[in-house]
C-alpha cells in the first residue's frame, strides 16, 4: 500500500505543481458531499430572495448608468449609422492565443442575421471584426469574427488593405500594408502579408509607434470605410541593418475587454429598434450556507440556489461580490474575485472622467484592503492612471454579467493594481446569481 | 462504511473548528492535518491510511485554498516523505512525536505558501506559535486519536496490532 501511495504522489506531482487550482470534474460530487456533511440542515427548503434593497443601491445605479452612457458614446464614435450591442461572451481561440469570436447579446431573426453578415464591427474608431454568417442550425444569436479569426481551411482568409503612419510626425514616410489574421503561434493578432516599402524603419524611438488604418478597396472590402484603426505596427528584424523579417499589427483592444461594439450599417439597412434594459436582469436568488471565518488570509463561501453554476458571478444588487469556483446540482463554493491565477476582464472608470479603460487582470491573491492583480492587457499603465477609479466587470461568459461594480482602485503601479473589492467584506446571507440557461 | 462516514464527518468538523480557531487566535492554532498525518505515520497500518487521508484531502480541498488534487498531493507527499521515519523512530517517544508533528505542520504550510500564495506566507495565516503548538499537542493528540480510532474499530481490528501488518 505504501508503494501505491508513493505512486499516487508521483503521478499527482505534475498536476499539483503546474496548476494547484486545477479542478477534476468527477470530484465535484464528493465536494458536494463535504458541504452536505458540513451544513446538512441548510440544504433543506427553498431559497428565498433577499427582500431588502442593498445599501448603496442608488449610488451604484448612478455609477452603472454613467458607465453605460460612457460606453455608448465611446462605441458610437463619429459613425453616422451604427447598431450598438452588448457582448455576451467570447469564443474560440485565434491568433496570439486570444479569443477570436464574440457572441452578441441580442437575438435576431435569420433573415436579419443574413443581411448583417459581413458588416464591419467597430468600437469607436477601432475596427474589431466582421459579423459572421449565421450558423446552421441558427440559434438566433449574432456572432462576430474578430480580426484575429482564422477561418477553416476551406474558407478564404480575409485580407485587409491598410496604410500605417507614424504618430510622431506627419512628414515621415507611410507604409502600405496587406494584413490577415495571425496564424497559431504568432505573437500578435494580425500578420502583415505585404508591406511597401518592405524595410521601412518603423521601430526607431524617433518614429515609433506606427498606427495602421484601413484603406478603401473596391476589390478586397467594398463595404469597409477608410480610416478605421487596425492597430500598432510591430516589426521583427535586424535593427542595425534596417532589415525587416516579419511585421505584425497589434490591435489597440483586447478581445476579452470588449463589452460593447457597434455594427456599421449601410444606407439601405434598417436599424433595429432600441430596447430599454433593466439594470438588474435575470438574477436568481442564492443562499450563503457556510462562510470561512473572517480574519483568515482567504475567504470561501458555500452557496446554494437553482442558478448556482460553475463560473457564475455572485451578485448583490449591482455589485459583483465574487465568482462560483465550482458547483454541482445547485450547490457550490464561491470566492471573492482576485483568486491567484484567475483572469478577470474589467472596465475602469475614473471619477469625473468621460472615458473608460478596458483592462484584463490576473489575480495575485488577497491583501488587507482587497486584492492585488497583475495587468495582462494592457501590459502596463502610467502609475496613477487609474487612481480611485471604479472597476466594473467585463465579459466572461453567460454567467458573469458585464457592467457590475467590483470595487475601487486603491493603489496602482505600472504593471499591477490593487482594488478594494466589495466582495472582501462579509457577504450577506442572501445573494444573487445570473439565471442559467441559453447558449453559450 | 458507517464507521468511515462517521470518521469523515468528525474530521470535517475538526477542520472547520481549526479554521474558526485560527481566525480567533490570529494564527496560534495547532495544525489538525499535521497531527492526523503524524497519526497515520506512527499508529496506522498503510492499508488504512487512504481512508483517513482521502477525506482529509477532500475537506481541505473545500475549506482551504487549492483544489482537491493539490491537497491530496500535499497530504500524500508529506506522509510519504515522513513514512521511512516509522522504521527508525520509536512511536513511544513523545519527543520524536513532537518533532514529527512540528515538521509536518511546517512542511504542509511551506507547500501551500510556495504553491498557492506564491511565497506570500502561510495562506491560512498560521504563525510560529501555531507550529510550536502543533509539536506540543501532537503526542497527546496521538493518544486521544488512537483511543478514538480503536473505539470505533471492529473487534478484529482491535485484536490485530497495526505494527504486525507493517512487518
Amino acid at each position: 500500500m505504501a508503494g501505491l501511495l508513493t505512486l499516487g504522489t508521483v503521478l499527482l506531482t505534475p498536476v499539483a505543481l503546474r496548476d494547484p487550482y486545477l479542478r477534476v470534474p468527477f470530484v465535484d460530487w464528493l465536494e458536494v458531499a463535504v458541504i452536505c456533511a458540513l451544513r446538512p440542515l441548510a440544504l433543506v427548503g427553498r431559497v428565498a430572495a433577499a427582500p431588502a434593497v442593498p445599501p448603496g443601491d442608488a449610488a451604484d445605479a448612478a455609477a452603472v448608468r454613467r458607465l453605460r452612457a460612457t460606453l455608448e458614446r465611446e462605441t458610437a464614435g463619429k459613425h453616422a449609422r451604427l447598431l450598438q450591442m452588448n457582448v455576451r461572451a467570447t469564443l474560440a481561440s485565434g491568433g496570439a492565443g486570444l479569443p477570436s469570436q464574440l457572441v452578441l447579446d441580442r437575438r435576431v431573426s435569420l433573415d436579419r442575421a443574413r443581411r448583417l453578415a459581413g458588416r464591419p464591427v467597430v468600437s469607436g474608431e477601432n475596427l474589431c471584426g466582421f459579423v459572421a454568417p449565421p450558423r446552421r442550425p441558427f440559434d438566433g444569436l449574432l456572432r462576430v469574427d474578430l480580426l484575429n479569426h482564422r477561418p477553416r481551411a476551406a474558407e478564404a482568409v480575409r485580407r485587409l488593405l491598410a496604410r500605417a503612419a507614424s504618430t510622431r510626425s506627419l512628414d515621415l514616410p507611410e507604409l502600405e500594408l496587406l494584413v490577415e489574421a495571425a496564424r497559431r503561434g504568432d505573437p500578435f493578432a494580425l500578420r502583415v502579408c505585404r508591406a511597401v516599402p518592405r524595410h521601412l524603419d518603423t521601430w526607431s524611438p524617433s518614429v515609433t509607434p506606427y498606427l495602421a488604418r484601413t484603406v478603401a478597396s473596391e476589390l478586397l472590402h467594398p463595404d469597409l470605410p477608410a480610416g478605421l484603426v487596425l492597430g500598432r505596427v510591430e516589426s521583427f528584424g535586424y535593427e542595425d541593418r534596417s532589415f525587416v523579417l516579419r511585421r505584425f499589427v497589434a490591435p489597440l483592444w483586447d478581445p476579452r475587454s470588449l463589452v460593447r461594439v457597434g455594427i456599421l450599417l449601410a444606407a439601405e439597412d434598417p436599424g433595429l429598434p432600441r430596447r430599454g434594459r433593466d439594470l438588474r436582469p435575470h438574477d436568481e436568488p442564492a443562499e450563503v450556507i457556510w462562510r470561512s471565518p473572517r480574519n483568515l488570509g482567504y475567504q470561501r463561501y458555500a452557496v446554494r440556489g437553482p442558478g448556482v453554476a460553475s463560473g457564475a458571478g455572485v451578485l448583490h444588487g449591482l455589485r459583483c461580490l465574487g465568482r462560483v469556483l465550482w458547483a454541482r446540482q445547485g450547490v457550490g463554493v464561491a470566492a471573492p474575485l482576485g483568486v491567484a491565477g484567475s483572469l478577470l476582464p474589467a472596465i475602469a472608470l475614473r471619477p469625473g472622467s468621460t472615458a473608460t479603460r478596458a483592462i484584463v487582470l490576473e489575480g495575485l491573491g488577497a491583501t488587507s484592503r482587497g486584492a492585488r492583480f497583475r495587468l495582462v492587457h494592457p501590459r502596463s499603465l502610467r502609475p496613477g492612471e487609474l487612481a480611485a477609479a471604479l472597476v466594473f466587470t467585463g465579459v466572461r461568459g453567460r454567467g458573469f454579467p458585464p457592467g457590475r461594480i467590483i470595487g475601487r482602485v486603491v493603489a496602482q503601479a505600472a504593471a499591477s493594481i490593487e482594488i478594494a473589492l466589495f466582495g472582501r467584506e462579509r457577504w450577506p446571507d442572501r445573494v444573487f446569481v445570473p439565471r442559467r440557461g441559453g447558449r453559450p | 462504511m458507517i464507521r468511515f462516514l462517521l470518521r469523515s464527518f468528525l474530521l470535517l468538523q475538526a477542520l472547520a473548528l481549526e479554521l474558526w480557531m485560527l481566525s480567533r487566535t490570529g494564527g496560534a492554532t495547532p495544525d489538525a492535518s499535521a497531527i492526523l498525518i503524524a497519526f497515520c505515520v506512527f499508529d496506522l497500518a498503510p492499508a488504512r491510511v487512504p481512508y483517513l487521508l482521502l477525506p482529509l484531502a477532500l475537506g481541505r480541498g473545500v475549506l482551504h485554498p487549492g483544489s482537491v488534487a493539490f491537497q491530496l498531493w500535499a497530504v500524500l507527499s508529506v506522509y510519504v516523505v515522513t513514512l521511512p521515519l516509522r522504521r527508525v523512530l520509536f512511536r513511544e517517544r513523545w519527543q520524536l512525536q513532537m518533532v514529527v508533528g512540528f515538521t509536518l505542520a511546517v512542511g504542509l504550510s511551506l507547500l501551500q505558501a510556495k504553491l498557492l500564495s506564491a511565497g506570500g506566507g502561510d495562506p491560512l495565516g498560521r504563525t510560529i506559535p501555531g507550529f510550536l503548538l502543533t509539536g506540543i499537542v501532537t503526542p497527546g493528540a496521538l493518544l486521544v486519536l488512537g483511543f478514538c480510532y480503536r473505539g470505533v474499530a471492529t473487534p478484529r481490528q482491535r485484536a490485530g496490532p497495526d505494527v504486525a501488518a507493517v512487518a
